[in-house]
């Protein structure tokens, strides 16, 4: 039997995105969650004496990693091996082979796999384990790197770390892609993903897990955070999802229909943040929705901002930290004119060529385009919806 | 679709009314306050709800709690005759029902679908006309004429334009291509900063491998350095101790040198001490031989000395004290016998006695006790005699004195007078003695009777005795017989006197006979003086006790003086010299005392001789067997006597040079020195020293290097501004996203309102314009004949007198354009046969373009229902008006 930990994309001090006005401890506590979440994790696994921890790739973040990254994971891997737990690594796309940076020397504790397929082969409580993986020589690995995995054939439990996304997924990009049944020929005892930041499991028998991220790095990267603890015996293998995050993001949805005055909103606000609060800190973005017509009429009294103000105001001496990023209710069922009506079809009538004529004025500047996120990366029905908000809320400002 | 009637339960001041339309023109006519407006307005409110508290429209509640709301029965082309009714319900709009044609009830939602879903702003917008939005025209600018017109048949394209403007500011508050103070520029700027700084950072995190790197290096160097520095130390240390040792290391050469130069010899130190001390103890003795030897010579000369002479002379000089003690004996005695002699010579001259016999004689007289008892009885006997008459004498005077003084006082008148003055007063001061005596007698018994004491009553008798004493001395007889008595007495006192004197005489001179008898028998001559007479006895007796004394003394005197000489004629003998008596015993002393220095000498030569002797003999002894040791020691040595002692001072040098060679090996370290030359160990220990000192410095360096190098290195790797600058920068960017996004959108919206009204234009304005110019032609009575829009986009007018921008216009022509083009816009929206409500709209316009109106509003109510609210009947059929405010 051995039990182990499995994590991936710890993306080690690497900084929180799309959240601007941040206050100033809020910033410092963001900016160490990534080192606080490693810490939990180094922590559970000193604390339930495991056998191993394995970590699929992008242990930094890239280009942008820090000294302090570096030092903090080796202090975390020093800790292991005082404890005397092994550690298998893996660098992914963002922490690649390839990379021109100072790199740490590891203790002795960890295996690091090499940059093409290997085996390594460990001794543990009776036990033999392969480890079968690669870490990434550059950045980009378009190949189908599973076909160069073996096929377990030697008695023992064998374990596949691969950091890469599962083939035909169109909403990442392509990192040696695999498909769910390439990874089953394989015949291994247990699939550790990583590189997908959402906790996904494909497959229950044997385990093929994305564990996600350890720490919610951007608004997209919702809910709660961590690793998995695996039992593998033969053919049996318990596993269970460890909390690790130390601020999350959620978007939490309210129903207005109670509200009829300003302090309805505070209530209601806080009642879903202390829910929200019950789980530890987090990022929250508010939506109210079912406002009535007199509770849009409330709400439209108070710009969007003032709201959000006074939210977090309201909220500011409350722990654990629960920021609200953003505050917004569900446009109010009103009567278009036949004008507002003919503009707002026309912009549903826009064709992607036709957007991208719209959104193009920054883009072409060469000063403004290198700040702007990829024009790809933006959403049309996000940016349609935005725009047309933003057209309403203009009329609706008599 | 058309308003068949309206039933209003409570609406503002009306109450439970029935209104029925026509389907054509509906003009109602009422005074101000007639409620035309409220009219208007429930119509409105029933369509569209009743207002919210939010709302800032008037509320028609009914005061008196009359029922809310009423009904609207419209007739639908889709849905046939249908009855809208609101009332007061659980919203605040209103509960709304409908009931359709065929019964179907139906909710507020179906009311949308009813009025083709044109909410209460776009009915407004469209088919509603009222006074003050056409005074309103006036104010527009060209461009907003144009839009206005342009829009008038498209609901809210007013508030587009006005949308536009805020657009256009709010992006430009966002975003100016080359501002600076714009949102997002300002922005740009922070984010620009910020990815230096990160760059800077990411730059200092690539050198940090090159440092450490380095500061292997250099952790390596030093650590070589440490090393060679050791060595140099020693080496330094080594010469250093050579330099030490160096005048050691040279005096041991020259010591073992000399030490091979001189011969050796075989001695100990007790062997010379020996023979020194012996050779020395020779001599010594010798040296004592010959000095004893001198000093027996000279000690011989004490040796002559008589000493049986010597003791008979310490035998005399013993008796010096009795030579002394008779010297002075005689002298004394000589003293004493001359005082003595003196003395009786003196007592015997006091005696009268001159001559040698008498004087024999009285010392021979009995002058016993008795004798002397005896003839002291008689010299009283004479004394008492004398005394009695003398007394005798005393009396007899005393008498004839009180005699005569009795004799004086019975004379004369004035001496009795006297008398009994003198009577009298002694009479008074009897009395007043009486007086205190009685007064003091009974003080005393009071005194007495209170203290109870015997003294106070004694002194209280007293007192009454003296009181009688005093009475009764009254009583005597008269004093002249006093006087008489007295003298007469006297008298006769002084006679008996006489007589006894007498026989006293006749006494004394019987004992003075006998007493003169007693001295004949001592003295030749009598004596008469009675003081001498009672020491007789003691003076006699002490003149024959000196006589006895003196004698007894001429017998010693003359003992001593044969004492005296016999000592001298020894002493001459002795001595055999003159002497001189008086200084006999000092010229004996003086001889003695040379005697006894010339004794003491000889004694001790005696004795000294003695002791020379045998310490002489001794010595030669001691003598022999030295010279034996000596003479057997130097044989042994194989030295003659004159070598010896210089063999023991190069055997002394030799044993120095061994000490002290001893002495510098165990300071000595060094077992090879390299060179003994101080110049070269010199040169050699700068060199050291400079090596030293080069190191040094270089390893400082190093170290500082070192140091700064582990500094920064500690220093990056716990810098947090790097991870902090990156999460700066996120939040700057997702804040210039979120700028950029809403900028964006904003200019999306903004192209979007620009393709609407270019559609609008291009879609609609054929046909608008067709119908515009014809209802503007029939308004202008044919004073325009065409409304259009030029090639820049405004609205332009025709007529007879040429070509005009809307806004060269008048008022009121401007009006009826604006009317044209509203109606001609109306007239394209057939799918909402909704009515036309005007609420007097002309009521500026003069006689003649009103009637124009009305005329053109009568035919357009041919195919569409109008309500017409007005003040004015003039100019209406009565069979089109509903009157207000009079039923």
């Amino acid at each position: 039997m051995v039990r182990f930990l499995h994590a991936a994309d710890l993306h080690l001090d690497s900084p929180f995105k799309g959240l601007s006005n941040l206050p100033d401890h809020l910033v410092k506590m963001i900016r160490n969650s990534t080192f606080e979440a490693f810490n939990n994790m180094i922590t559970y696994a000193i604390e339930q004496q495991v056998d191993m921890v394995l970590i699929v790739g992008d242990i930094y973040d890239g280009e942008n990693r820090s000294l302090q990254a570096q030092k903090y994971f080796v202090d975390g891997m020093q800790r292991l091996q005082k404890a005397n737990i092994r550690a298998v690594i893996s660098y992914g796309n963002h922490d690649h082979l390839g990379g021109k940076w100072v790199r740490f020397n590891l203790p002795s504790n960890v295996d690091v796999l090499g940059n093409e397929v290997e085996t390594k082969k460990l001794h543990i409580n009776d036990e033999v384990i392969y480890i079968h993986g690669f870490s990434y020589p550059e950045r980009h690995i378009k190949q189908k790197m599973i076909d160069e995995y073996p096929v377990a054939q030697q008695n023992g439990l064998h374990i596949g770390m691969l950091h890469g996304s599962l083939a035909g997924d169109e909403s990442h990009d392509v990192y040696a892609p695999f498909t769910k049944q390439s990874l089953l020929n394989k015949k291994y005892h247990y699939w550790a993903l990583g590189h997908i930041h959402k906790r996904q499991i494909l497959h229950e028998t044997p385990p093929i897990i994305y564990p996600g991220n350890i720490q919610s790095r951007h608004r997209k990267e919702q809910g709660e955070k961590g690793f998995y603890d695996v039992h593998l015996q033969d053919d049996e293998c318990h596993y269970q999802f460890i909390r690790a995050d130390v601020v999350r993001y959620e978007q939490v949805v309210m129903d207005g229909t109670p509200i009829r005055y300003a302090n309805d909103v505070t209530a209601i606000c806080h009642k879903a943040l202390q829910t929200v609060r019950s789980q530890g800190a987090a990022i929250v973005e508010l939506r109210i929705t079912n406002l009535t017509e007199e509770g849009h009429a409330l709400w439209q009294q108070t710009s969007p901002m003032e709201w959000l103000a006074l939210l977090r105001e309201s909220e500011a001496d409350e722990t654990p930290m629960v920021w609200v990023a953003s505050v917004t209710c569900d446009a109010p069922k009103e009567a278009l004119t036949k004008a507002s009506e003919q503009v707002l079809a026309l912009i549903d009538d826009w064709d992607e060529e036709r957007w991208q004529e719209v959104l193009g004025e920054l883009y072409q500047q060469a000063n403004v385009t290198r700040f702007l996120p990829q024009y790809q990366t933006i959403q049309i029905d996000e940016m349609k919806a935005q725009v047309k908000e933003t057209f309403l809320q203009t009329m609706r400002n008599k | 679709m058309q308003l068949l009637a309206l039933t209003i339960y409570g609406f503002g001041k009306h109450q439970d009314k029935q209104i029925t339309l026509t389907d054509g023109l509906n003009v109602f006519y009422g005074e101000n306050e007639a409620g035309k407006t409220t009219l208007q307005q429930f119509i409105l409110h029933i369509f569209y709800g009743f207002p919210t508290k939010n709302q800032k429209q008037q509320n028609y509640e009914p005061k008196n709690g009359h029922k809310y709301g009423g009904t609207i029965t419209i007739k639908h082309p889709d849905y046939g005759v249908c009855t809208i009714a609101r009332v007061r319900g659980t919203k605040v709009t209103g509960d709304v029902t409908i009931t359709l044609q065929d019964g179907t009830i139906c909710d507020e939602d179906f009311l949308a679908q009813l009025l083709y879903g044109y909410n209460k702003a776009s009915l407004l917008a469209i088919f509603a006309f009222s006074s003050q939005e056409l005074q309103g025209i006036e104010a527009l600018s060209e461009e907003a004429l144009t839009q206005v017109l342009l829009a008038s048949g498209t609901t809210g394209v007013s508030q587009l334009t006005r949308a536009t403007s805020i657009l256009e500011k709010q992006a430009q508050e966002r975003y100016k291509k080359s501002g600076k103070t714009p949102i997002m520029n300002r922005q740009l700027d922070q984010l620009k900063e910020l990815e230096q700084n990160i760059k800077q950072y990411k730059r200092k995190i690539e050198q940090y491998a090159t440092e450490e790197a380095q500061l292997q290096v250099i952790s390596e160097e030093i650590a070589t350095q440490q090393v060679t520095k050791q060595t140099l130390q020693r080496q330094w240390q080594d010469y250093t101790l050579l330099q030490q040792q160096l005048p050691l290391l040279i005096e041991q050469q020259k010591l073992q040198q000399n030490l091979e130069k001189l011969p050796q010899y075989d001695f100990t130190l007790e062997d010379e001490k020996r023979y020194t001390h012996i050779r020395d103890d020779v001599f010594t003795m010798q040296l004592r031989i010959k000095q004893l030897q001198e000093e027996r010579a000279i000690k011989s000369t004490d040796l002559q000395f008589d000493e049986d002479l010597y003791e008979r002379a310490k035998e005399l000089l013993a008796k010096e004290s009795t030579w002394h003690q008779n010297t002075s004996a005689i002298t004394r005695l000589e003293e004493e016998i001359y005082t003595l002699e003196r003395e009786n010579a003196k007592q015997f001259r006091l005696l009268g006695i001159q001559d040698f016999d008498t004087q024999q004689q009285l010392l021979s007289q009995n002058v016993s006790l008795q004798q002397e008892e005896q003839f002291s009885q008689m010299l009283q006997d004479v004394k008492k005699v004398d005394d009695q008459v003398s007394l005798k004498l005393h009396s007899l005077n005393d008498l004839h004195k009180e005699l005569e003084k009795l004799e004086a006082t019975t004379d004369t008148e004035g001496i009795r007078k006297r008398r009994n003055q003198e009577r009298e007063q002694r009479t008074r001061q009897i009395q007043f003695v009486k007086f205190v005596a009685a007064f003091g007698a009974i003080l005393f018994f009071i005194m007495s009777a209170l203290w109870q004491n015997i003294f106070t009553f004694i002194a209280g008798v007293a007192c009454v005795l003296v009181f009688i004493y005093l009475f009764l001395q009254r009583l005597k007889a008269t004093p002249e017989q006093f006087v008489e008595q007295q003298i007469e007495m006297t008298k006769q006192r002084y006679v008996n006197m006489q007589e006894e004197i007498k026989q006293l005489e006749q006494q004394q001179l019987t004992y003075e006979n006998a007493l003169q008898e007693v001295l004949q028998r001592f003295f030749i001559t009598p004596i008469t003086d009675r003081g001498l007479m009672s020491d007789l006895f003691k003076r006699v007796r002490a003149l024959q006790e000196a006589a006895e004394t003196l004698h007894t003394k001429d017998i010693w005197l003359a003992q001593k003086r044969q004492e005296q000489a016999q000592l001298i004629a020894e002493i001459e003998e002795v001595i055999d010299q003159a002497l001189i008596k008086e200084y006999s015993y000092a010229q004996l002393r003086t001889q003695v005392e040379e005697w006894q220095r010339k004794y003491v000498l000889f004694t001790e030569a005696k004795a000294r001789i003695k002791a020379i002797d045998q310490e002489l003999e001794q010595l030669s002894q001691t003598i022999t067997d030295h010279e034996a040791w000596q003479r057997e020691w130097l044989r042994m040595k194989q030295l003659n006597a004159d070598e010896v002692f210089q063999a023991f001072e190069i055997w002394h040098k030799t044993e120095q040079i061994n000490t002290r060679l001893f002495e510098i090996d165990q300071q000595i370290t060094i077992t090879e020195p390299p060179t003994l030359d101080y110049v070269t160990i010199q040169a050699k220990l700068e060199q050291l020293a400079e090596e030293q000192a080069q190191l040094d410095d270089a390893m400082q360096v190093a170290l500082e290097e070192q140091a700064q190098l582990k500094i920064w290195l500690e220093h990056t790797i716990n810098d947090e501004t790097y991870g902090e600058l990156l999460q700066q920068y996120e939040d700057k960017l997702a804040a210039f996203t979120e700028q950029a996004k809403a900028y964006m959108a904003e200019r999306a919206v903004q192209i979007a309102i620009e393709e609407t009204f270019t559609k609008l234009r291009e879609e609609k304005l054929p046909q608008v314009l067709r119908d515009a110019t014809k209802y503007f032609t029939y308004l202008t009575n044919t004073q325009y004949t065409k409304l259009f829009v030029n090639n820049s986009g405004y609205f332009e007018v025709e007529g007879a007198h040429g070509r005009f921008h809307m806004s060269e216009l008048s008022q009121a022509t401007k009006q009826q354009a604006y009317v044209a083009l509203r109606f001609a816009l109306a007239n394209t929206l057939t799918n909402a046969p909704l009515p036309f409500i005007m609420d007097d709209p002309f009521v500026h316009f003069d006689r003649n373009r009103y009637e124009h109106m009305l005329q053109l509003i009568r035919e357009l109510s041919q195919k569409r229902q109008v309500i017409y609210f007005t003040c004015q009947s003039t100019s209406w059929q009565d069979t089109e008006m509903i009157k207000l405010g009079e039923e």
